[in-house]
């Protein structure tokens, strides 16, 4: 009786980890993306940054060089988008890559620039669009690390700046 | 119960612990089947493909670096913003004109490739000098052109089927273009 149970217990056990192995792994972080790209789009600055971790590192290969820690970035990022494009969409292209920590999407950003940067660029009142692809690293529910990659150029000259 | 028949306790307990070892064996034996295949169809693996098609392009192997594509590929650049499709048009629109742009272009990833089902994506930096003439006409800049990128891929039986390529092209131009 008891080997019976535990072998049946360990098949089905077995068979279990088998099936939901890989959903399991790719969930937890493809979800909290998700609900971070949400929050954008909710245009809620403080719920996006809630998905950032303390030390977040968020890269923008345009720039070049990373903004470091939670207020940083919602301060230097978020915020900044926000206000120069209020109406601004963040939409996900196609199903994102999720492996483990890392996941990985290709998106279109619209919207209208009615506001002016924080670096001090006037609002052009022009209406953009790009495509790009962001890669992620999440860490206990939070987002460590946030890389972008998207035609910089391309964005400046739609808002007439190049 | 069953079992607590004397007559038969012994026979039907037998019957039923080797029905319960035989589904156990099948089970295990399906898992077993099912990951080999698994293992055998993804192979060689997206990761492998994609480091040997940045070694063709690395040693400038642009019939080496094509022959990793599918004859039917779809190549999107969005810098450029629309697709190129087929294997001899991405080979020519993409591959030859940066290997003549850029003839000492190197690429590198700065963090490994992960991998979904097909799907793959991968994080580069490309270095090299713009001395050579683009597809379009476009003279050469003689800017050393240092881009950090991301490439989203879809690898089918060894082969890239779709690739998607975003980076800041502002890094080829010498100032404002």
């Amino acid at each position: 009786m008891n080997r019976r149970h535990v072998f049946t217990a360990a098949s089905a056990f077995g068979l279990s980890l088998y099936l939901a192995g890989p959903v399991f792994a790719a969930d937890p972080a493809a979800t909290v993306v998700a609900n971070y790209l949400a929050a954008w789009n909710a245009h809620d600055a403080a719920k996006a940054a809630g998905y950032f971790s303390p030390e977040v590192s968020y890269f923008d290969a345009s720039v070049g060089t990373p903004v470091k820690g939670k207020d940083a970035a919602k301060t230097g990022v978020i915020d900044n988008f926000i206000n120069a494009a209020p109406d601004l969409k963040w939409e996900m292209k196609g199903e994102p890559v999720a492996a483990g920590d890392k996941v990985a999407f290709e998106w279109k950003f619209s919207g209208t620039n009615k506001g002016a940067w924080a670096d001090g660029t006037a609002a052009t009142n022009k209406p953009f669009a790009f495509d790009g692809a962001s890669v992620f690293e999440v860490k206990d529910g939070l987002i460590v690390n946030q890389a972008d990659y998207y035609d910089a150029l391309g964005f400046y000259k739609q808002l007439g700046l190049m | 119960m069953v079992c607590a028949d004397p007559a038969r306790k012994v026979h039907w307990c037998m019957r039923r612990r080797q029905v319960i070892v035989i589904a156990g064996v099948f089970i295990v034996a399906a898992v077993l089947a099912a990951g080999v295949s698994f293992a055998v169809r993804s192979s060689p693996s997206p990761a492998l493909v994609i480091d040997a098609y940045i070694a063709a392009w690395n040693r400038q192997d642009a019939a080496g670096a094509a022959a990793y594509l599918a004859e039917d590929v779809v190549y999107f650049d969005a810098s450029v913003g629309a697709s190129v499709e087929g294997r001899q048009a991405v080979r020519e629109q993409v591959i030859d004109n940066f290997m003549a742009a850029v003839p000492d272009g190197k690429w590198e990833l700065t963090a490994p490739p992960f991998v979904q089902g097909d799907k793959a994506s991968f994080q580069w930096r490309f270095t090299g000098t713009n001395t050579g003439e683009w597809g379009n006409g476009t003279p050469p800049s003689g800017v050393l052109v240092d881009v950090e990128g991301h490439t989203s891929s879809e690898i089918v039986d060894g082969k890239i089927v779709r690739e998607a390529d975003y980076y800041d092209p502002a890094a080829f131009f010498d100032g404002a273009p």
